[in-house]
C-alpha cells in the first residue's frame, strides 16, 4: 500500500491511502477541527482513528510519529472530550465516535461551558461589589486607550458593543466585501435596530449589498471605487473608533481606540467623503455616467429658475398694465 | 398673453397668509421662490444651508417647508431623519423639491414617513404652490 517506514500520516499526505481528491478535504477538515478547540495533534489522532478504526496506543504512536507518552496524553484528553472511547483489553484499544456525533458533542460541551460562564458572571459581579474600591475616580482618565483586535470574533464583539451602546451617531465605512464578512452576524441586525443616526459608506454592487438588506437606503451612500481597498472603519458617537488593518494576512485585524483626536480626525474624513458621495438610491437611475447625472441635475435647476422667472415676469407685466390702465 | 398672465396670477394668489421656510443650497432658486411666494402674499424665510434649516425648523413654527435633498454638509435626507426622530409632526409640512433623480421606492418611503409631497424640478408654479398650501393644512 505505502512505502516501508512511512507513517500513516505521511501516507495520507502522499495520497497513497486516500488519493489526491481527498487530500484537500482532509486538510480542510483538520483545519476546521482546530476551530472546534482541538489541538493539531488531537485533530490528527481523532481523524486517524476515525479513518482507520480501532487501534492501540502503541500502533497509533508509531503510525502518527508521536512519542508514546504524548499519544497517551492525547488519547486521554480526547476521551475526556467524549469524542473517542477505549475498549478494555490487553492492550487497551481506542476508537472514535462518528464525526457527526463528535461535532455535536463538542458543540454541546461548548454551549454548556458558556451557560456556566454566564451563571458565574453574576456571582463574580455580586462578590466584586462587596469589595471596597481603592481607585480614586478623579484620577481616571477617559480617552487615549488603544487595543489591537485580532480575529473576526474579537472584532465582532467590540463592534457589536459599540453599536449597542451608541447614543448619537454611527458612521460605517467599508467595502461590500467587508460587509459580507459580517453577514449573518448580530452586527448587521444591531445596525438595523439602532436609534442613533446611521451613515454607511460602501462600495455598491447589487451582489454585495444584500448583507445590508433592511437598512434604510437613504442611510447608505456609495463609496468611490478608488477608496475600496484603502481603509475601513466604524465610528461610534464622538468617543470610539475601530479601524481595520489590511495586513495581507487572511485573519482580520483592527485597532480600537477612544482617543478623542483620532476619532475627530476620522470623523472629519468620513464627513468629507460623505459629502462628496451620491446616495445609493440616486444611483439606481443614474447609470454610470456621473457627468450626465450632474448635467441633468443642473439642467433641471435652471429650468426651475426659468419657470419661476417667467411667472414673475408675466405677473409683473400684468401689474404694470393694470397701473397704466 | 396679458390675459393668460392674469389668469395664472389669480389662481395662484392665496387668501390665507402662510409662513413658509425654504431650505435649498441654490441661492438663485430660493430667491425666486421667495419672490413669487411674497407676490402670492405669503411670509417666506430662506436658508441656503441644511444645518441652519434644521435649527430653524426646530426653533420656529412654520406652516409649510420646502426642502431640497442634495445639499452639502447636512442634506435633506439627514434633516428628514432627524425630524423623524425628534419631531415627526414637522414631516407633514414638508414638500420635497429636488433636481435629483428619485425612484418610486424613495417616493413611497417619503410618503410612508408622512411627507406631504415630493416634486422633481422643474415643477409648475401652480403645482408647487398647491403643494405648499396642502402641506400647511
Amino acid at each position: 500500500m505505502y512505502k516501508k517506514n512511512m507513517t500513516m500520516e505521511e501516507a495520507l499526505i502522499e495520497n497513497l491511502v486516500l488519493g489526491n481528491d481527498h487530500k484537500e478535504s482532509m486538510k480542510t477538515i483538520n483545519k476546521n477541527l482546530l476551530q472546534y478547540g482541538l489541538t493539531p495533534n488531537q485533530s490528527k489522532v481523532y481523524l486517524y482513528l476515525t479513518k482507520t478504526g480501532e487501534k492501540t496506543a502503541s500502533t497509533l504512536s508509531k503510525s502518527l510519529n508521536i512519542p508514546r507518552t504524548e499519544s497517551y496524553h492525547l488519547l486521554n484528553s480526547l476521551e475526556q472530550k467524549g469524542i473517542i472511547f477505549s475498549i478494555f483489553g490487553k492492550p487497551t484499544r481506542f476508537n472514535s465516535v462518528p464525526i457527526k456525533d463528535a461535532l455535536n458533542i463538542i458543540i454541546d460541551n461548548e454551549k454548556n461551558r458558556i451557560t456556566d460562564l454566564e451563571l458565574k458572571k453574576e456571582k463574580i459581579l455580586t462578590l466584586w461589589e462587596t469589595i471596597p474600591k481603592y481607585v480614586d475616580e478623579s484620577e481616571k482618565v477617559d480617552g487615549n486607550k488603544f487595543q489591537i483586535l485580532q480575529g473576526k470574533n474579537s472584532i465582532l464583539v467590540k463592534i457589536e458593543r459599540m453599536v449597542k451602546n451608541s447614543e448619537k451617531d454611527l458612521m460605517v465605512l467599508g467595502s461590500d466585501t467587508n460587509f459580507i464578512k459580517f453577514y449573518h452576524t448580530e452586527f448587521v441586525n444591531l445596525l438595523k435596530k439602532t436609534k442613533s443616526e446611521l451613515q454607511v459608506l460602501t462600495t455598491y454592487s447589487k451582489k454585495g449589498l444584500f448583507p445590508l438588506e433592511g437598512l434604510p437606503m437613504n442611510n447608505i451612500k456609495k463609496l468611490d471605487e478608488s477608496n475600496r481597498h484603502n481603509f475601513s472603519f466604524i465610528i461610534k458617537d464622538d468617543n470610539e473608533v475601530v479601524f481595520f488593518i489590511n495586513s495581507g494576512s487572511p485573519e482580520l485585524m483592527a485597532i480600537w481606540t477612544d482617543s478623542k483626536s483620532f476619532v475627530a480626525t476620522l470623523k472629519s474624513l468620513f464627513k468629507l467623503i460623505w459629502r462628496k458621495s451620491p446616495y445609493v438610491l440616486e444611483k439606481h437611475n443614474k447609470s454610470n455616467k456621473n457627468m450626465t447625472g450632474d448635467y441633468e441635475h443642473r439642467r433641471r435647476e435652471i429650468e426651475q429658475e426659468k419657470v419661476i422667472l417667467d411667472y414673475l415676469q408675466q405677473n409683473l407685466m400684468v401689474n404694470k398694465d393694470e397701473k397704466n390702465e | 398673453m396679458k390675459k393668460m398672465s392674469k389668469t395664472i396670477s389669480k389662481s395662484t394668489k392665496q387668501k390665507s397668509r402662510l409662513s413658509v421656510l425654504i431650505v435649498d443650497d441654490n441661492e438663485q432658486i430660493t430667491k425666486l421662490i421667495s419672490s413669487f411666494l411674497d407676490y402670492s402674499n405669503h411670509d417666506c424665510t430662506v436658508v441656503n444651508d441644511g444645518k441652519e434649516g434644521l435649527e430653524l425648523i426646530k426653533t420656529n413654527q412654520y406652516d409649510s417647508i420646502v426642502l431640497d435633498l442634495a445639499m452639502p454638509e447636512c442634506d435633506g435626507h439627514q434633516i428628514i431623519k432627524t425630524l423623524q426622530k425628534d419631531d415627526p409632526d414637522q414631516l407633514k409640512k414638508i414638500t420635497i423639491l429636488t433636481a435629483s433623480n428619485i425612484n418610486d421606492d424613495a417616493v413611497k418611503k417619503f410618503k410612508e414617513l408622512g411627507i406631504s409631497g415630493c416634486l422633481q424640478k422643474p415643477v409648475d408654479i401652480d403645482q408647487l404652490l398647491s403643494n405648499i398650501t396642502k402641506a400647511s393644512s
